[in-house]
């Protein structure tokens, strides 16, 4: 955590420049830069694995785009969703139940005089580390029983981006002929578009409120 | 009156005779011989029978005939059973929510009756004798006295012969007969604790005595052959039972007809059990096949609604995803076994040898190949609990409690009571009352309503600490303006002026006087010291913890502060770590009470107009209880009273 806490306040560019990396102009064509630069910083590896970023601690890291007001910009990627139907409804036991055990959200503030799109200004706020309660829990395993239900029945391309409370499952592809395996309607194992899970910008939001109590300091 | 007017006073509308509306009814419940047959075995089943004998004649053209030795009906149930909509199954509609029989909706007999020479013969254990009611292509009942053993037996002759138009859709007679030979085997394998017999002509086409094993009844239905080929499955939960035979997926068919499900005892074709079935073999079942399975499925039965389908071939479950995943956890246990690696012949058989007399169904895969995948058995398995629940029970696997009679002899011999019949046991699962709610009334949670979430928003003026009371407490204080940036009060009979900048600043130093707890900031302010200033902080931040301050050196004269408390949240963290440096350089020895005066101030420097509502609210709050001497670091007052008696005499009231 002392570690993680080291970061806060420094700007990505500060970061890429201390680790060694060429920071890109802006996340197009680089998604995902910022989340792998705080895994290299922290010493995190999982990528979209099963186990969490820090295996040992159980842990998963996100990074969380804010604006200069402190609410999130958009919804964080969890991990990739198996279509194959090999898991289960159970969201605990599912990938994304174990991957979202702990999160250690680390945010990365807009700046607030800067162009939105200009990567380096942006600043890493104070990690916080997120345990899920019982009710977060329930509310996300009500979403995944819904939504992997859908997913079981052959059912993934009626799963719209607007369900789901506080989880979501969105195409996650690199361009839109990449394919996984999924069931078809029938059940058979059929080429489909890679989906993965999601949390939503407002169920993040409430997190970070709750970590600040308010969103920004005055500076 | 004209013919041509009164065809215009005629009504256009009219009701049917019933006899016309049962036929028309009979469109969908009387389709083909096979339906009436269906319809006559459901209501036999659902009777209690242990034995159901069919005979049918020209593939069920001439004759139908079912006898079974269930409970039988008294003399007026047999008048009004061929009524339209009258049912012993349903008395409501919440009953409807939880249908435990085959039958309910009080069709079929009219329907049947309506198109064809219908007999209906009945006795109950208690009555002398037994009724007949004999209706006549849907013409009125015809009742009376008649001589037969106990249960009943209906007869239906000449289907269709009052609707010549429904004889031409018929096909084949061996397309016909094929039709009841494979409704009774279904019917067979639903319930395996009663005997079935169907005879065509002069010949038996199936005879399945009762037996204590599904996998027995698998076999006389089947065949040893295919019974061979089929591996057990079982999985059960808290809602939901699974048992059945799966063949691998090299034994895969062409045809979704290979899967033979049963919800309840009632054969149905399931969308969700079917591609539960498919997904459960994963890439091992090529595209276009589909395995051969027979599947029970015992569920409770408001988690399944039959009503939708007018044959019944269809349910609609409450929770489909929680059925399939049942199905395909249940197969896929006996596919990681592999069983049929095993060279043994029969592999049915040798699982079946070792099930025990409850739930057995289970225990071979656990025990035969617990060693292989330990891992995946177990956790499977995991949710098993103790004991069943009512539905979840099978009508017939072994269980000593619920044994049918096993014997041969012919069903008019028989003088037992009802069979046991697994759908008609069914009853709802206990309901569990919620489980109490965790109280998070001071924290926020994701999906509360907005006033909840405004209430616990408030970031930059909340208090952690309730402020210290003051010895006189005023009474109905209200907001009643404001003015040159100052607040008007109304304190009881007293009015009150309020500088809010002065309220912040003194409300905040009590809150910070309390130990206040550190809130962290998204973003950390940095700043640089000077040596001085950065010798003096760094001896006070144990200090700073106390008023809930986080301020620590980061590297060379650069020091940061990370958090602070929630009473100073509108202070500005750059200003403020400024402050208190200044301070401190120029007096490092400052009072714990120094040092929250500047916190103080800061936070009051940081109050802009206009106010927000809850800082307002937090003010006037405040004053209730506030003392009038209190001054800010600039010795102004923070709260300027008028009492009432004051303003009276300014007035010059009273002389």
């Amino acid at each position: 955590m002392a570690r993680a806490r080291s970061l806060a306040g420094m700007t990505i560019g500060e970061l890429g420049q201390r680790m060694g990396y060429r920071v890109p102009p802006d996340l197009s064509g680089h998604k995902g830069f910022v989340g792998q630069l705080v895994e290299v910083a922290l010493g995190a590896h999982a990528g979209s694995d099963p186990e969490p970023d820090f295996v040992a601690l159980g842990i998963e890291l996100k990074t969380l785009p804010l604006s200069a007001e402190g609410r999130p910009l958009e919804s964080t990627y969890v991990c990739l969703a198996r279509l194959d139907g090999r898991e289960g409804l159970d969201f605990k036991a599912s990938h994304v139940g174990r991957k979202l055990e702990q999160v250690l959200f680390v945010p990365m503030v807009a700046d607030p005089v800067a162009t939105a799109s200009c990567l380096a200004e942006r600043r890493l706020g104070r990690p916080f580390l997120w345990v899920r309660d019982a009710e977060e829990e329930a509310l996300l395993a009500a979403d995944f029983e819904r939504l992997q239900g859908l997913v079981l029945l052959g059912q993934i391309d009626e799963v719209r981006a607007t369900e789901g409370v506080a989880l979501q499952l969105r195409p996650k592809a690199m361009d839109r002929s990449e394919r996984t395996l999924g069931r078809s309607d029938e059940g058979w194992l059929v080429p489909v578009q890679p989906r993965g899970w999601y949390l939503r910008a407002s169920f993040t939001a409430t997190l970070v409120q709750r970590a600040f109590g308010r969103v920004l300091a005055p500076r | 009156m004209s013919g041509a007017e009164n065809e215009r006073a005629a009504p256009k509308v009219a009701v049917l005779p019933d006899a016309l509306a049962n036929q028309i009814a009979a469109g969908e419940v009387v389709e083909r011989p096979a339906s009436v047959v269906k319809e006559l075995v459901e209501n036999a089943i659902d009777a209690g029978a242990s034995r159901i004998l069919v005979d049918v004649e020209d593939a069920g053209r001439t004759l139908i005939r079912v006898v079974d030795d269930g409970e039988g009906m008294s003399p007026d149930d047999a008048a009004l059973a061929v009524l339209r909509h009258a049912t012993s199954k349903v008395r409501s509609a919440d009953d409807l929510l939880a249908i435990g029989t085959l039958g309910f909706r009080g069709e079929a007999l009219p329907s049947i009756a309506s198109v064809s020479r219908f007999t209906l013969v009945t006795r109950r254990e208690d009555d002398e004798v037994a009724t007949e009611v004999r209706i006549i292509g849907g013409a009125a009942p015809e009742k009376r006295l008649a001589a037969a053993p106990v249960g009943t037996r209906i007869e239906v002759r000449d289907l269709f012969w009052n609707v010549p138009a429904r004889l031409k859709f018929l096909k084949s007679d061996t397309t016909e007969q094929q039709q009841v030979v494979d409704l009774m085997k279904g019917f067979a394998l639903g319930y395996p604790h009663v005997h079935f017999r169907l005879g065509t002509g002069q010949r038996t086409a199936l005879d399945l005595p009762s037996v204590r094993k599904l996998h027995e009844r698998v076999v006389q239905v089947l065949g040893r052959e295919v019974g061979a080929r089929l591996f057990e499955v079982g999985l059960q939960t808290e809602t939901l039972r699974v048992t059945g035979f799966v063949a691998s997926a090299r034994e895969a068919k062409a045809a979704a007809s290979a899967m033979t499900c049963f919800v309840n005892g009632r054969r149905v074709k399931d969308r969700t059990i079917h591609h539960a079935i498919v997904s459960a073999f994963g890439s091992e079942l090529a595209p276009g096949r589909f395995p051969q399975a027979v599947l029970w499925i015992h569920i409770d039965p408001s988690e399944v609604d039959v009503n939708v389908h007018p044959a019944k071939a269809e349910v609609r479950f409450r929770r489909p995803q929680v059925v399939h995943e049942g199905v395909v956890r249940a197969i896929q246990t006996m596919l990681l076994a592999r069983p049929w690696v095993d060279a043994s012949p029969l592999p049915l058989e040798r699982h079946a040898a070792g099930l025990g007399p409850r739930g057995g169904a289970i225990q071979p895969l656990l025990t035969g190949h617990a060693g292989d995948r330990p891992t995946a058995s177990r956790d499977l398995f995991a949710v098993q609990r103790p004991t069943l629940a009512p539905y979840a029970e099978p009508p017939c696997v072994g269980d000593d409690a619920r044994e049918a009679p096993t014997d041969r002899d012919d069903a008019r011999e028989v003088d037992e009571g009802p069979g046991t019949h697994g759908a008609r046991d069914a009853r709802p699962t206990e309901v569990r009352a919620p489980e109490p709610r965790p109280s998070h009334a001071t924290e926020l949670r994701f999906g509360e309503r907005p006033t909840a979430l405004l209430a616990s928003e408030a970031p930059a003026w909340r208090v952690a600490s309730p402020p210290v009371a003051a010895p006189a407490s005023r009474r109905s204080t209200r907001l009643v303006g404001s003015a040159r940036g100052l607040l008007v009060l109304e304190l009881g009979e007293d009015l009150a002026l309020v500088d809010p900048q002065a309220a912040v600043e003194l409300m905040t130093l009590q809150a910070l006087e309390a130990r206040p707890v550190a809130q962290p900031l998204l973003l950390p302010a940095r700043l640089d010291l000077a040596p001085s200033e950065a010798r003096a902080v760094l001896a006070r931040c144990a200090d700073f913890a106390a008023m809930g301050l986080e301020i620590e050196p980061f590297g060379g004269p650069t020091f940061q502060l990370l958090a602070l408390p929630e009473a100073a949240l509108g202070a500005s963290p750059t200003t403020l770590l400024g402050e208190l440096a200044r301070l401190l350089g120029r007096r490092p020895d400052a009072s714990e009470l120094e040092l929250r005066r500047a916190v103080a101030k800061v936070t009051a420097m940081g109050v802009r107009t206009p106010l927000d509502p809850r800082l307002i609210d937090r003010i006037v709050a405040w004053a209730e209880s506030a003392s009038v001497d209190a001054r800010d670091h600039r010795g102004r007052r923070a709260l300027l009273l008028l009492s009432a008696g004051e303003i009276a005499r300014r007035l010059g009231d009273g002389g």
